[in-house]
């Protein structure tokens, strides 16, 4: 047997074990170890298998996950996005269908000191759906407004797929989150555009005075502050991406308690829940770097690389086969579980052909982004039904529809213009 | 009796967890104001937060086996009879139990290794070994949880075994 054709034959194993339920880590990493004991014996797959877990002991760069999803977790049970939303309505007002656009912005705020999708849509849609089906706003368009809004919080940063995709290739956390910053902008402003056009029809004309802008905006200097302090103290060089989230985390669990927004119970509850999501991932990571010892050892990569070099692909036909290859997977995969299982096949790829991996780690958050909200497995429609049991599940796909064209719009604005994604990073650098 | 060990073993784990999450964040934190205020950073905070940070990710894992709730697919629940998707549930548990073995038997060498070598994190002065006892300690309570998950599969009602993606 070839090692190529062992790398086919295993990758199938791997995604029939995937879809009969296996869980994602112990699929990767079963695979990965008998693939590699195929090639090189049980004695170095062991060897290879026994590292992964011990190179944990010296793996610096991951403390950012803890800490930012600790963060994350703080802000969510706090109620800051309720003062966001309030913040972001008072701004639009006027505007047929602001609730919908304040829906939106106040997600792309709350991703600002949240690096999950799910619970800036979980967070979002608890405070601003009741508040768009009082005022008359249809359900597809509430439903669809917070979950894509909620995509926001894997994109702007911090974001806790790109700190893994950071891990992963190898790559400065700060230049990818200064990367996503620009392109997270457009999208809010994307996602708006579809919500005002869509309000034309599903938004009532006249809406409740919302509250006056200046105390409005008053609110939320607890999260202006949060994400000044960290993001802004990152890149005015004041701390490494470890400190910020440690700085980040301490400040919002300071700001809970200050303003009263949470207590000792919950703050408990957030740091046990925060315990085992990132002994979830970082199990799977684990398991995905004895998938890729594996990977590596057979010359995948780099026999698809030379076959696509050699066959006259251009570097723009395999960027949109790829795209189009991630928002099929989107429909089913995780976004997680679909970083760990790629990036060793395509990273090594992407780079034969010269794309920057910095603006490749952006254009693959935006391609989860959609799988978020695309069924059958989009997590955030099942986030808003669970939230929000009276919508009809059709009516979060259906609301959910035309945002999709947002995220499509960024990625072809990112292929013809890849400037605006590295931009930022080279300033930084 | 035994269910109600494993569950206490767990719930201590992850509260461990806790507190080294909140010695990571704290340590940090205590670095950057006495490198900023004062100008003295505080010494080996680095190798502080590796080994905190080895500790909260090893020891929230037996509760995340317990509640059977590691990321996976689960498309085919609702196309599955009741039996069925049983059945697929305890394969993966099964599968679950032999990666982690397998676990536990190939980072056994590295410490070894670590103790024979007297390896040590040199600016806390801490030997390496318990530090793979503690990774090897991590797989084995995630090994009896899901033994116990495996077990839950088929004396209690379904609903209680529905894992979660994220």
């Amino acid at each position: 047997m070839t090692p190529l054709f062992l790398a086919f034959l295993c990758l199938a194993i791997l995604v029939i074990l995937i879809l009969i339920r296996v869980p994602v880590a112990v699929a990767l990493g079963l695979v990965g170890f008998f693939g590699y004991a195929s090639l090189d014996g049980f004695t170095r797959a062991g060897l290879a298998m026994g590292s992964a877990p011990v190179e944990l002991a010296q793996a610096y760069t991951f403390s950012v996950v803890p800490l930012f999803t600790f963060m994350g977790g703080v802000a969510a049970v706090s109620g800051f996005s309720k003062d966001l939303f309030g913040a972001a309505n008072a701004m639009l007002r006027g505007t047929r269908g602001s609730l919908s656009v304040a829906s939106i912005f106040a997600s792309g705020m709350f991703g600002a000191i949240c690096g999950s999708s799910v619970a800036t849509a979980l967070t979002m849609s608890r405070v601003s759906i009741p508040e768009m089906l009082k005022a008359g706003y249809s359900p597809s368009l509430a439903a669809g407004a917070v979950a894509a809004g909620g995509t926001l919080g894997i994109l702007i940063p911090p974001s806790l797929i790109l700190m893994i995709y950071a891990i992963i290739a190898q790559l400065s956390i700060t230049e990818l989150f200064a990367a996503a910053l620009i392109p997270g902008i457009i999208l809010i402003i994307l996602y708006s555009l579809v919500a005002v056009f869509i309000s034309r029809t599903a938004a009532p004309a006249s809406e409740q005075t919302p509250p006056a802008i200046l105390p409005a905006l008053g609110k939320i200097w607890h999260v202006v502050l949060l994400f000044l302090v960290t993001i802004g103290g990152m890149y005015g060089g004041f701390f490494t991406p470890t400190e910020a989230a440690a700085v980040g985390a301490f400040g919002a669990i300071l700001l809970a308690l200050l303003t009263r927004a949470t207590n000792m119970s919950l703050l408990g509850k957030t740091a046990l829940e925060t315990v085992r999501l990132v002994s979830s991932v970082i199990f799977i990571v684990m398991a995905s770097t004895i998938f890729s010892y594996f990977i590596v050892q057979t010359g995948l990569s780099n026999a698809i690389s030379d076959q696509l070099l050699n066959g006259g692909f251009s570097g723009l036909s395999v960027i949109l086969l790829l795209c189009l290859i991630y928002i099929i997977l989107g429909c089913f995969l995780e976004g997680i579980s679909m970083i760990l299982i790629t990036v060793p096949v395509v990273l090594p790829l992407i780079l034969s052909f010269g794309f920057d991996p910095v603006w490749f780690g952006i254009l693959l958050v935006i391609l989860i982004e959609i799988g978020l909200i695309t069924p059958p497995l989009g997590l955030n429609l099942f986030v808003i039904k669970a939230v929000s049991p009276e919508l009809n599940i059709w009516d979060i796909y259906k609301g959910a529809f035309p945002f999709l064209i947002a995220p499509l719009v960024l990625i072809i604005m990112m292929i013809a213009w890849p400037e605006f994604v590295l931009w930022l990073p080279s300033m930084i650098k | 009796m035994i269910e109600r060990i494993i569950s206490g073993l767990t719930r201590f784990c992850s509260w461990s967890g806790v507190a080294a999450l909140l010695v990571m964040m704290l340590g940090t934190d205590w670095d950057v104001v006495a490198r900023q205020i004062a100008g003295q950073p505080l010494d080996g905070v680095v190798e502080l937060v590796e080994v905190t940070l080895l500790a909260t990710a090893m020891l929230g894992l037996p509760e995340v086996f317990l509640r059977d709730e590691q990321i996976k697919i689960d498309l085919l629940d609702n196309f599955l009879a009741p039996f069925a998707l049983r059945l697929v549930k305890a394969f993966g548990l099964i599968l679950t139990i032999i990666f982690l073995g397998l676990l536990c038997v190939n980072v056994w060498p590295p410490m070894v290794d670590a103790k024979m070598f007297q390896d040590v994190k040199y600016d806390l002065g801490i030997q390496v070994w318990p530090l793979f006892a503690l990774i090897i300690f991590a797989f084995a309570v995630s090994i009896l949880a899901s033994a116990q998950a495996l077990w839950q599969l088929f004396t209690q009602p379904p609903a209680s075994h529905e894992g979660n993606i994220l």
